[in-house]
């Protein structure tokens, strides 16, 4: 004869197991009237602010919490959840008992009778402080690397391990003139000159595939119309497996360069037919006096 | 119609890209005789076997020949005066697509070295 396992049942007081529930969570948990009253915290909000509910009394006791800058537009934001019983989400800093202020995730959201009405405001505080400092901090880093790819002399961008370019500088689109979505993939062939595009997609086909670093010089259109010749050279950055994950290119601006190159190779061969020249007049001379010395 | 001036490959310039009636821009002198009628000249007239040079307070008529060597990978222009007989390397030179314009650069045997320009 097979047993039956008891049904389960609801704890005894739901009261007391949703205390414990509230109080083992991470999040700071709170509970206001429709009005914003606060009517609970749990112990961590009490732990970490140092306050208790009866301390916590009165609309503003939270608000005072805040750090100064946040205070206003958590007051307009929470303001405005409780006009229209829409959800509540901000990011904010906290005082905590110690003095020191960190970051929140603050959420609500409202509990309605069967009419719709607001019954009780459901919130939570979820402590955000080190993801917040970590995204400044990548902010303020990307902010400077934008800052240095802006400002350095060459155009420069990063490609896909096929070759597709996602990003280039300011340089290069003050350059050419162009934008994202003009030049976004292979469309830095529009800036190419007619002469020399064949060669510059076969090589650089070619050194996609071949993951190592390249150099390559070609002229480019420059939004004046007037081309003018830059070395590229393009990087492979590598993941662990030893994979490309994309390419860190530039282009420096190679015309002067070329120019003087150009002017010295003349020089010498200016050099050279004057000297040829000089040895061709003074075999003439000599000629000369030997057909005198002959006479 | 561009007015870029480009350069002309002197192992293959035709004579008559040398012809024509040129005008002084630019010398150097190096130890050629200040004094002398190349050193002063102001313009020089290549027109068929005529050679003219004209400076401030004289004009000397004469001939002109485009000579080449093997040893030599551009042609050189010798030119006879009464008074004197010259040859010049052609080192550059330089004409617009149209051949409007022209910038010829000699250099003497004197060592003199003569900017031409041509209108």
């Amino acid at each position: 004869m097979a047993t039956s396992t008891p049904a389960p049942t609801l704890p005894i007081s739901i009261e007391s197991e949703f205390q414990f529930l509230a109080d083992f969570l991470p999040q700071l948990v709170w509970i206001t009237d429709p009005t914003g009253d606060h009517l609970y915290f749990n112990q961590r909000w009490i732990d970490y602010t140092g306050y208790t509910l009866a301390d916590s009394v009165g609309p503003d006791m939270w608000n005072n919490l805040l750090h100064p800058d946040d205070r206003a537009r958590a007051r307009q934001i929470w303001g405005h959840s409780l006009a229209t019983g829409e959800d509540y989400e901000i990011e904010y800093r906290f005082k905590s008992k110690e003095g020191d202020y960190r970051w929140f995730l603050g959420q609500a959201r409202p509990r309605r009778d069967e009419a719709g009405a607001i019954v009780v405001w459901f919130g939570t505080c979820t402590d955000i402080h080190d993801q917040k400092l970590a995204s400044e901090a990548l902010a303020e880093r990307e902010a400077e690397f934008t800052t240095l790819a802006d400002n350095v002399a060459q155009l420069s961008w990063m490609a896909r391990p096929d070759g597709h370019i996602y990003w280039y500088n300011k340089r290069w689109y003050d350059y050419t003139g162009t934008d994202l979505a003009e030049m976004e993939g292979w469309g830095w062939e529009k800036v190419h000159h007619p002469d020399h595009i064949e060669s510059v997609v076969e090589f650089v086909s070619q050194a996609w595939s071949k993951g190592e670093i390249w150099e390559l010089t070609f002229p480019l259109r420059g939004q004046d119309g007037q081309y003018r010749w830059f070395l590229t050279r393009a990087v492979p950055i590598l993941n662990e497996q030893g994979q490309v994950v994309r390419w860190l290119g530039t282009n420096t601006d190679v015309t002067e360069m070329r120019h003087l190159q150009e002017q010295l190779q003349n020089s010498y061969a200016d050099l050279e037919a004057k000297v040829t020249f000089r040895n061709l007049e003074l075999e003439h001379e000599v000629q000369n006096l030997r057909k005198q010395l002959a006479q | 119609m561009s007015d870029l001036l480009l350069d002309v490959n002197l192992q293959k310039v035709p004579d008559d890209y040398l012809a024509g009636a040129w005008r002084v821009a630019h010398r150097v002198l190096n130890r050629t005789d200040p004094d002398s009628a190349l050193a002063l000249a102001t313009n020089l007239v290549l027109d068929g076997q005529l050679f003219v040079l004209q400076a401030p307070d004289q004009s000397e008529t004469g001939s002109w020949a485009v000579q080449r060597d093997e040893l030599l990978n551009r042609p050189y222009l010798r030119l006879n005066l009464p008074r004197e007989e010259t040859r010049a390397l052609v080192t550059r030179l330089r004409r617009t697509t149209d051949g409007v314009r022209s910038q010829l650069n000699l250099y003497f045997s004197s060592g003199l070295e003569m900017q031409l320009d041509r209108p």
